[in-house]
């Protein structure tokens, strides 16, 4: 009996190891999927500032523009993501073409309309 | 009385156009009594009321203009002549109904004439005339047939002695832009074309606003919107100027219409147009009151 009493020692041992291995799974894979929740989350309310911060920002940028060259408009473009540059683009009323936009297209359309404002800000003093 | 000149250097942004229904909106919808002075030798804002849209002539203006204007030799370049002169030591010009048309209860007209190409060629010593603009609107003060309340001056896209003279005793400045790239560049090309040649520069205001402006679905394309900016950015760069030249962009809006080109010809002020050119000319009675 008390052999038989062992075994069933050992299988009530087995089986809450087993139940607790089980639970821990579980608590990891409730951890894990919140984890990616709240990535996804963070990417989707990536903030975007202001109508007013956006022009600021064009503006600045047309000056890092002038003073160096156009790969600060492209590393710029780079770093956003095209919820941002759209946002940045509507602000700023630069037009792309919609569903169509590429980081390429905007960086050239920005580059097309800072040359412009340097050839329009030309002065003869 | 104010006077106002409209100028760019750079052709066909719609100074005739705007001129024409400035005046004929303060003259019909705010009762203002209003003068027209056409001072471009290309003749646009006189040919344009001279032709009707079918091409046929209006009788009473092209009838006046020949046989009272040209033969009594009362034009805008007879003025400016007898200033040259100053024959007898005055300015021996009289305002007559041979001078100025009369175009409707309040609108009053000065055409031009082909021969202001002369000016051109600077057979007339600007400095002498500087002040033959200034002159003539004391002239018309002073008599008491006509109590202007405005005077328009539609300016040409070039610089004569004329301009010269209308610019150096203007109250309002108002230059139209285009969407476009050419048009804003126009802005600080002109004001340093015009502080640099009129001495002293009188610093009046100068206005900027959009005219011509594409739509689609009656709101302002993106493109419009962004070339905008852009001459709002030139004036801005102005204003920095040691010389504080007093610049300002006018959010006023004009948009590309068919209508607004057949508005000339035609004896009536466009509808539609009305609410652009309330807000343009409220702008300027704020300005100058």
């Amino acid at each position: 009996m008390s052999r038989l009493n062992k075994i069933t020692n050992k299988i009530e041992k087995v089986e809450k190891l087993l139940k607790d291995i089980k639970s821990e799974i579980e608590q990891y894979e409730l951890e894990k999927n919140k984890g990616v929740r709240k990535n996804i989350k963070k990417s989707k309310s990536e903030t975007i500032p202001s109508r007013e911060k956006l022009i600021d920002e064009y503006n600045k940028l047309y000056q890092s523009f002038l003073s160096g060259d156009s790969k600060e408009v492209f590393s710029f473009v780079e770093s956003k993501t095209i919820n941002y540059l759209k946002e940045f683009c509507k602000a700023n009323n630069i037009s792309i073409v919609s569903g169509r936009q590429s980081k390429q297209k905007i960086s050239d359309e920005l580059v097309r309309w800072f040359q412009q404002r340097k050839a329009i800000s030309k002065r003869n003093q | 009385m104010k006077s106002i000149a409209t100028i760019n250097f750079k052709g066909g942004v719609g100074k005739t156009t705007v001129t024409w229904l400035l005046a004929k909106y303060a003259a019909a919808k705010d009762n203002k009594k209003v003068l027209v002075v056409d001072t471009d030798a290309q003749m646009s804002l006189t040919l344009a009321i001279q032709l009707q849209e079918s091409g046929t002539m209006i009788g009473n203006f092209e009838k006046w203009y020949e046989d009272k204007h040209i033969k009594n030799n009362k034009t805008l370049l007879n003025a400016l002549e007898a200033y040259d002169t100053l024959k007898g030591g005055h300015f021996d010009f009289s305002i007559t109904s041979s001078f100025i048309y009369q175009m409707s209860d309040n609108l009053f007209f000065v055409p031009s004439v082909v021969d202001l190409y002369w000016l051109e060629l600077d057979v007339i010593d600007r400095e002498k005339v500087k002040h033959f603009i200034r002159a003539l609107l004391g002239k018309m003060e002073h008599t008491n047939k006509y109590n202007f309340n405005y005077v328009f001056f539609d300016s040409p896209p070039n610089f004569t002695a004329l301009s010269y003279s209308v610019l150096s005793c203007s109250s309002l400045i108002l230059i139209p832009v285009n969407p476009d790239v050419f048009a804003s560049r126009g802005i600080g090309l002109m004001v340093d074309g015009l502080k640099y040649r009129i001495e002293p520069w009188p610093n009046p205001p100068i206005a900027v606003f959009m005219n011509k402006g594409k739509e689609r679905l009656g709101v302002q394309t993106k493109e419009t919107k962004r070339y905008w900016e852009e001459a709002k950015y030139v004036c801005e760069q102005i204003k920095q100027d040691k010389e504080k030249i007093n610049i300002m962009a006018w959010d006023s809006f004009i948009p590309d219409r068919v209508s607004i080109k057949r508005a000339i010809p035609g004896q009536y002020f466009p509808d539609e147009f009305e609410p652009y050119f309330k807000e343009l000319w409220e702008n300027i009675k704020s300005i100058l009151g």
